[in-house]
């Protein structure tokens, strides 16, 4: 088994999403999520990960990017598409040194994604199981889409991902064109059976760090 | 793996002129990190890069209960007075008449992706903004745009803004002919003019290729051009009706004929003599009447064209004036793809809209336009590179932003819609009724912009969905515009709507409530012919209610082929306002707590999150953009001595000390022109050495600048050139020292 490589050459622009269990309801309401997140403001609800500013919605624009929540250093994403949330954790910088943007967005991601599981403003609260995680290169000068990338990043975000789901190996492939941003998608096996809850990947995240 | 930056990975793909002043620009920031330039000389800076401010950018938000800090990193730093360093900001992008390639979409694309969050909003001035961009970011992503010849420079501030046009020249069936070559040679010329650099406020330009559509909204510019030919003999001679002194924002002003023909070849300098009318009589205290229209509305028109007259006299020969008159026929777009012979069938009533709506028959044979309706003016990178790759493939890889928020295709093959249509609506692009009233525009408003009193976005939001039954039904109502602004600088360009809001807000039993004020009957056709009336300010959560009754009412009592506007006019002012009355009484009557919130927003509703607009940038004076000019070069020549150029760092010191004394030069005699170094030296000798009042300082420019360039003058030894940096040092604080005595004075 080859070491996990360090994964700080990815740098400070990336992001990762997650797919929430199908929603019951046939027709979930993205701009819920706009009061979801100005809470978050209000409260100060997300820790360690910096300065949260505005929202902002695009709820209008088909197949967009939905409600985001505009912080310093990550921004957070919900849109929903074909019945499921799709939440998206994006990191962009780090002035504090945190070191890790990879394992930290993973962090914030998981975090978020159990605050909205508790969501009691929410008509439906959606359901995460981190059973597959998209991630996206939003550097093209560090990370530029090519194979040679590609495989690096497979590696790294792979051997990552396998600590924090407890499995041996992931299910991965670049699914994005060379004109694209850098994207993989990296799923857990069929076959090991359900997925765990969020709890269990963030205590295997912790200790990583 | 690549490493490195951004420049060195671009290299000579950014033409030299374009990648210098990015280079500056950076060592601006370096500068001001450091302390080293005044923030609101900084903040002028940016502005002509493009770099504006973002609402919450003075590090205070209301969160619905109470005005909190946002501590963002940076402290106390700013990037101009009030403007937090670290506070996400707008990037406005100037695309030259709308019109971009396929290429430049990508990049657009890419740097949205990178550096904001996947969001290319369409402005009502055919610029791309992007939203939540950080300061330090935008260097390289100005980089990555003039890699493919797009620039920022003077997107804001006191500068000539984007030149517009009709997104269908070209193709258009009733234009006298093509203006974009006019409006690409204009948009260049001004570009950097010296005669453009020292503005009391902005300044905008457009082009129509004919009277009668709105395409280009020459009626609201400070000079509005509308193409004309005229016989001379036997040959046709190709002009412009040119008018002045139009404009919006809370004094609207209706442009005044100027011209009605200026020859082709008489338009750069005409542009340039306006321009220098404006620099030496526009308003520079009173920032509310520094536009053009004010000096119109101050000196009159016929004074007005005396000043240009003299001016234009004065100019001095330029070849640019003309030189593009030579390629005006060269390689002009054409279709990519054989004519085809007819319109498709539609396969269902929503494709039946789209064709009816958002196609338009070129006067090319077998060509049309397809208009990409895009809602609120967005799109994602994703949709982006789509359509880059849909024009590459249709429509000769060209595409051209609209007035309206929109995009389009021009040179379609007949032949190819069919499926066009299939291939947008699988990525939601094809939604019809572009150009009805269901394609509400509207400025940022309360959502991004400091200066938002309600949210233009979320109502026009609203009604796009509350109108869409109407825009496809066909009957006058479809026809109507409305448009949204969020406050009253009018970026939504409300005044020139049937029906148009402007945010206001009204304070209700001690508590602030948002309203928009409804304005009826403004002319969008006729170049934004007339301005509508106010009728009466409406709570936010009822404007949609207020549409419907006056669009009820039009499409009940009208007239044949009567319009809203005449419509309007017939029923009179005060017989509208009875249609709403209760509307507008309903924020003050028992009002119901949701009207307490503005659309798209839960929190309670404050105006305390409103800030100091940047829409005009701060007045810098010239003498101030030179003598941080000069403090930069001072900065690179420390820089140079540092690493041993010696030789380098002389020429540094010099041209510092030049770039003052020219700054100097122009501040203490503006008519006096100076060519060369040579000059600069002579004119400083005698319009600043010897002036008496600035004698108390002579001693301190007697330094280096009167000393020859030679050998003798050089300073090789790295003592020696420390020293000369102190002198050009003690020279500057001279120079700002007048700078001082005149803003004292």
């Amino acid at each position: 088994m080859t070491a996990i490589p360090e994964s700080t050459w990815l740098g400070e622009r990336l992001q990762l999403s997650l797919h929430s269990e199908p929603l019951k309801k046939r027709r979930a309401d993205i701009e819920e999520y706009v009061a979801v997140f100005h809470d978050w403001i209000r409260r100060s609800a997300v820790e360690d990960g910096g300065l949260l500013i505005d929202v902002a919605s695009y709820a209008h624009v088909p197949n967009g990017p939905g409600v985001l929540l505009i912080g310093h250093e990550l921004d957070y994403g919900v849109r929903i598409a074909s019945g499921r949330v799709e939440l998206t954790c994006r990191h962009k910088r780090d002035p504090q040194g945190h070191g890790n943007a990879l394992q930290r967005c993973l962090r914030q991601l998981l975090q978020a994604a159990q605050r909205l599981e508790s969501a009691t403003t929410l008509s439906e609260a959606p359901s995460f199981r981190a059973s597959e995680l998209v991630f996206r290169s939003n550097d093209r000068l560090r990370c530029p889409n090519n194979a040679e990338v590609s495989s690096r990043a497979t590696r790294t975000v792979g051997a990552l991902f396998c600590k924090v789901l407890g499995v041996q190996e992931l299910v991965s492939a670049s699914i994005a064109p060379e004109r694209e941003a850098l994207t993989l998608v990296l799923k857990r096996p069929v076959g090991l059976g359900e997925p765990e809850e969020l709890a269990n990947s963030m205590r295997r995240l912790a200790s990583c760090s | 793996m690549p490493n490195g930056s951004w420049k060195e990975l671009l290299g000579s793909k950014v033409q030299a002129g374009w990648a210098a002043e990015i280079d500056d620009f950076e060592l601006q920031i370096r500068l001001r990190k450091a302390g080293k330039v005044d923030e609101k000389v900084f903040a002028e800076t940016r502005l002509r890069r493009g770099a504006y401010g973002q609402r919450y950018d003075n590090g205070q938000r209301h969160d619905g209960e109470e005005s909190r800090a946002l501590r963002y990193p940076c402290g106390d730093l700013t990037k101009g007075p009030n403007t937090l360093w670290d506070a996400p900001g707008m990037q406005r992008i100037k695309i030259p008449y709308g019109k971009m390639s396929a290429d430049q979409l990508d990049v657009l694309c890419e740097v949205a992706e990178e550096y904001s969050d996947d969001i290319l909003h369409i402005t009502t001035r055919q610029d791309i903004q992007l939203h939540f961009v950080h300061i330090d970011d935008t260097p390289d992503l100005m980089r990555r745009l003039a890699a493919v010849g797009i620039t920022t420079r003077e997107a804001c501030g006191n500068t000539v803004r984007n030149v517009t046009a009709c997104p269908i020249a070209g193709v258009c069936r009733d234009e006298a002919f093509d203006v974009v070559p006019y409006a690409h040679a204009t948009t260049f010329f001004l570009l950097g003019h010296p005669d453009t650099q020292d503005f009391g406020r902005k300044f905008k330009v457009a082009f129509s290729g004919c009277a009668g559509h709105a395409c280009g909204i020459t009626g609201i510019h400070d000079i509005g051009c509308i193409a004309r030919t005229r016989a001379v003999g036997d040959k046709v001679e190709r002009g412009f009706e040119v008018y002045v002194g139009g404009g919006l924002g809370p004094v609207p002003q209706q442009a005044q004929l100027f011209s009605e023909f200026v020859p082709e070849a008489e338009l750069l300098p005409l542009c340039q003599a306006i321009s220098r009318v404006f620099a030496a009589h526009g308003e520079r205290a009173n920032r509310a009447r520094a536009r053009l229209k004010f000096v119109l509305k101050r000196a009159g028109l016929a004074q007005f064209k005396a000043w240009v007259e003299e001016e234009r006299a004065a100019l001095t020969p330029d070849p640019r004036w003309t030189a593009f008159l030579d390629e005006l026929h060269a390689d002009r777009p054409s279709g990519l793809r054989p004519p085809g012979k007819a319109l498709p069938g539609a396969r269902d009533d929503v494709m039946a809209q789209w064709l009816k709506r958002n196609v338009y028959l070129q006067r090319q044979p077998g060509y049309a336009v397809v208009t990409i309706r895009l809602p609120l003016g967005d799109l994602t990178s994703a949709q982006g590179r789509f359509l880059a790759d849909v024009a590459r493939e249709l429509s000769g890889g060209q595409l051209v932003t609209t007035v309206e928020q929109n995009l389009v295709l021009q040179w379609v093959s007949l032949d190819d819609i069919a499926a066009l249509y299939e291939r947008l609506a699988a990525e939601h692009l094809a939604m019809p009724g572009a150009g009805t009233i269901a394609d509400v525009t509207s400025c940022p408003g309360t959502d991004t912009c400091k200066l938002g009193i309600s949210s233009s976005r979320g109502l026009a939001a609203q009604l796009q969905s509350a109108l869409a039954g109407a825009a496809a039904s066909g009957d006058a109502v479809s026809d109507l515009h409305v448009k949204c602004s969020g406050c009253s600088n009018s970026c939504g360009q409300h005044h020139i709507a049937d029906i148009g809001f402007l945010g206001v807000s009204r304070s209700v039993k001690g508590n602030r409530m948002p309203h928009f004020q409804l304005v009826v009957g403004g002319q969008w056709e006729n170049n934004g012919g007339s301005f509508g009336l106010a009728i009466g300010a409406i709570p936010s959560k009822l404007a949609p209610t207020a549409v419907k009754r006056l669009t009820d009412g039009f499409r009940a009592e009208r007239q044949p082929d009567e319009s809203f506007q005449v419509w309007s006019q017939r029923i009179g002012k005060a017989a509208l306002r009875d249609r709403v009355k209760d509307l507008i009484d309903a924020g003050t009557n028992n009002p119901e707590p949701s009207l307490f919130q503005d659309w798209g927003d839960p929190r309670t509703y404050s105006i305390q999150d409103m800030g100091v607009g940047e829409c005009a940038g701060e007045v810098i004076s010239p003498l101030e953009f030179g003598l941080a000019a000069s403090e930069q070069k001072i900065f690179e020549a420390q820089l140079a001595l540092e690493a041993e150029r010696m030789d380098d760092a002389n020429a540094k010191v010099r041209a510092a000390m030049i770039e003052a004394a020219r700054a100097m030069v122009r501040h203490t005699a503006p008519l006096v022109r100076v060519a060369d170094d040579a000059a600069v030296v002579a004119a400083f000798r005698k319009h600043v050495q010897e002036d008496e009042r600035f004698a108390g300082l002579s001693n301190r420019f007697a330094f280096q600048l009167l000393r020859p360039t030679d050998a003798e003058g050089t300073a090789s030894d790295r003592h020696a050139v420390h020293q000369r940096i102190g002198e050009a040092q003690a020279f500057l604080e001279a120079a700002y020292e007048i700078h001082a005595q005149g803003a004292a004075s």
